[in-house]
């Protein structure tokens, strides 16, 4: 634990003396792109379309290519686009990674203190989907509270329902909220409308309830890269006056009435200041109700890690005696399940569970979430189980059989007794494992402890004390297993 | 008593049993002699049961256990084995060896297992050690803990491999006395050894085992 604290302690003193360092340094932001002679922007391929895909052939289109194409031009330079996963789109801007997000990227109150924002380039609504025949609220975040609504991590419409008291469910990506809303696992999906046109309408028994507010998508820069960001709003600018920028909306098929008001939105510093705080809710602090909302998170992790470990170790325990001791065919079997299981990716699992086999059975997330890791860590169980079984001597079973004993009997009585005491360590440490691997589950919606660490990280705009929040109670819930892992193997040793 | 019926057995591209037929009465000590890797410890693995033979019959206290491939499993548990190296259930103490099979195969109350362990035990002389694991067990003891837990199912016959292999001569002498005293009591016993002057103390009748046949003109106890 003090090594930890000390590791975090340097973090600490590292992060502050750059941040020291960059107030002082002069901003060279733009001859470096200019020197560079491409401007590096960031986004993330998964929000799709009309942001920013990718074709068959590689070449990735949409209007915020466009407008990426169109600035670069304007400044003389080339684009240049860097995958990046959206929910840590800022960390990345901040530690280098690219120069500008350009990617559906909202102004709020709390980005506004952290980036530089340009002028917005696209007006949008927040828009509430729901099934058709929904009577029972209707489209103003007042009538959300205590509702199930779906939405992506991050975003200006994930604040707008956590302050309308709403029981927020969180997605990865933006089909999965409209097929979860469709198969009735949630209420409601508040998200972009420009995401809500393309995803919502691929399901017939959606419709549209209203729109709950407006917000902008503006580029950000680094904090200290005024010049950057100057050099980018004029070529904005331009784009608004010359109608360039409306051209390349039409084009994707996006441009509405809404869009006149881009106009008259101005730079951030001036105008737009305005549309931050009227977006935003409160900056918010580390304070004493995320360490709740953390152990919860640790709550989750611990239940989803022991129920699906109450899966896997009896499953494993069968499908071993079965790799060991069954009839040819079931030891065929049993092999196939475990290759499967330990050669496909555990997320892959998760997905079929949860979205694949959403027509069939519908799981609730934390169902789904624990059948899955219990099914995948049962394939590691048996192996571990397999081996147990074929340390035991064979003269053990042989004795019994000598007895009398059927095969089952023996096993039950002789054998799996004397290899579970081989198996407990290496059991002890795979649920550690488990426990870790757990964070998983979170793109099936759960809220676990991972989860919860990346969402606060975001609020609270670092991700210092929520990374050694989360850290600590990973080591909490595991070092006492260690410590037990490691006097089942003294035991063990000592027979 | 048991009765075998023309067994043969074929291990890789050669017989190890190539017709042997044997009649040992009940009462009998029968020591099965030759050099290792004659086959003795098969046939004593075929008699019990596990093993299956290739052609010929076993037969315990009349019933057939062993015909051709197939096995009697009910038949088994009249036939007693003690192992060369005992194979006592690790995880178990002394007693607990010897009442498993009485309470789980024959279905005995435990107490009944436990009063007829003990009785054992104490014939043979290891009541002192019935708490103690195998893994604390001299081999001596070790012996004849797996000879109580043989004889705690009270089968018609008790097979014995090598019992004198790993036991110093007063040791030796104590196995003698105790198979004698069993088969006095109407066990009939067969004893793979080649330990002639241990057979030759111990055996009613024997037998040599040489190239898969049986020959009880061998000599070499006189």
């Amino acid at each position: 634990m003090r090594q930890l604290l000390a590791a975090i302690a340097v973090v600490l003193v590292v992060l502050a003396s750059r941040a020291a360092f960059a107030e002082g340094a002069k901003d060279e932001s733009l001859s470096a792109v200019k020197a560079r002679g491409t401007l590096r922007w960031g986004g993330d391929l998964q929000g799709g379309e009309p942001y920013v895909s990718q074709r068959a052939d590689g070449t990735l289109v949409g209007f915020e290519v466009d407008i990426a194409r169109a600035i670069a031009a304007h400044m003389g330079v080339r684009e240049e686009f860097v995958q990046n996963d959206w929910s840590t789109l800022v960390a990345s801007l901040e530690r280098g990674t690219f120069d500008v997000i350009l990617n559906g990227f909202e102004i709020t109150q709390e980005r506004v203190g952290r980036v530089l924002f340009s002028r917005p380039y696209y007006v949008f609504a927040e828009r509430l989907t729901v099934r058709k025949g929904e009577t029972r609220f209707r489209a103003q975040l007042a009538e959300l509270r205590g509702r199930r609504v779906g939405t992506l991590a991050a975003s200006l419409a994930y604040d707008t329902l956590v302050s309308a008291g709403a029981d927020v469910v969180l997605y990865e990506g933006q089909e999965e909220p409209y097929a979860d809303l469709a198969s009735g696992r949630t209420d409601a999906v508040l998200l972009d409308d420009i995401i809500a046109q393309r995803y919502a309408t691929r399901h017939d028994t959606l419709m549209t309830l209203g729109d709950v507010r407006e917000g902008v998508y503006a580029i950000a820069a680094r904090r200290d890269e005024g010049e950057l960001m100057i050099a980018i709003d004029s070529a904005l600018d331009a784009m608004v006056q010359s109608g360039e920028l409306r051209a390349i909306l039409k084009r994707s098929n996006i441009d509405d009435a809404r869009e006149d008001k881009l106009e008259s939105y101005g730079h951030p510093s001036g105008g737009s200041a305005s549309i931050a705080e009227s977006n935003a809710t409160q900056g918010e602090h580390f304070g004493a109700h995320h360490v709740v909302l953390f152990l919860e998170g640790a709550a989750v992790t611990l239940l989803v890690s022991t129920l699906a470990m109450a899966i896997a170790f009896p499953l494993g325990l069968l499908l071993g005696i079965a790799r060991t001791h069954g009839p040819k065919w079931i030891a065929r079997a049993a092999t196939t399940y475990v290759e499967m299981y330990r050669g496909t990716p555990v997320l892959l699992q998760l997905y079929v569970l949860y979205y694949g086999l959403a027509p069939i059975v519908r799981m609730s997330a934390l169902t789904a979430a624990v059948v899955g890791l219990g099914m995948n860590y049962a394939a590691y169980e048996a192996e571990t189980h397999r081996g147990a079984i074929q340390a035991i001597p064979l003269g053990q079973m042989e004795a019994a059989r000598a007895l009398g004993m059927s095969v089952p009997l023996a096993l039950r009585r002789i054998v799996v007794p004397q290899a579970l005491r081989h198996a407990l360590p290496n059991v002890t440490s795979d649920f550690i494992a488990l426990l870790k691997d757990s964070s998983l589950v979170s793109v099936i919606t759960v809220v676990e402890l991972t989860k919860r660490m990346t969402i606060t990280a975001v609020d609270v705009r670092s991700w210092i004390a929520p990374g050694a929040m989360c850290a600590g109670l990973y080591l909490v819930m595991s070092l006492p297993l260690a410590r037990i892992a490691r006097r089942l193997e003294r035991v063990e040793e000592s027979r | 008593m048991i009765e075998i019926e023309n067994v043969r057995k074929r291990r890789a591209d050669r017989w190890v049993l190539d017709g042997v037929s044997l009649a040992v009465e009940k009462g009998v000590v029968y020591a099965l002699l030759g050099e290792s890797g004659m086959g003795k410890s098969t046939l004593l693995r075929c008699i019990a049961a596990l093993e299956p033979v290739d052609e010929g019959v076993v037969r315990v206290a009349g019933d057939a256990l062993v015909s051709g491939l197939s096995i009697d499993e009910r038949v088994r548990r009249r036939v007693g084995f003690v192992f060369q190296q005992h194979h006592l259930f690790a995880h178990k103490t002394a007693i607990e060896n010897v009442i498993e099979a009485p309470m789980f195969v024959a279905k005995i109350s435990e107490d009944e297992a436990r009063a007829r362990a003990e009785k054992l035990l104490e014939r043979l002389g290891v009541a002192h050690r019935r708490d103690a694991y195998p893994s604390a067990l001299s081999g001596g003891e070790s012996q004849r803990v797996a000879i109580a837990r043989a004889m705690a199912m009270e089968p018609a016959a008790l097979l014995l491999d090598e019992p004198t292999s790993a036991l110093d001569p007063a040791r030796r002498k104590d196995v003698t006395e105790i198979l004698r005293g069993l088969a006095e009591q109407g066990t009939t016993i067969v004893v793979a050894t080649h330990d002639v002057p241990f057979a030759r103390d111990v055996a009613t009748r024997s037998g040599l085992l040489e190239r898969g046949m049986l020959r009880e003109d061998h000599g070499l106890l006189t």
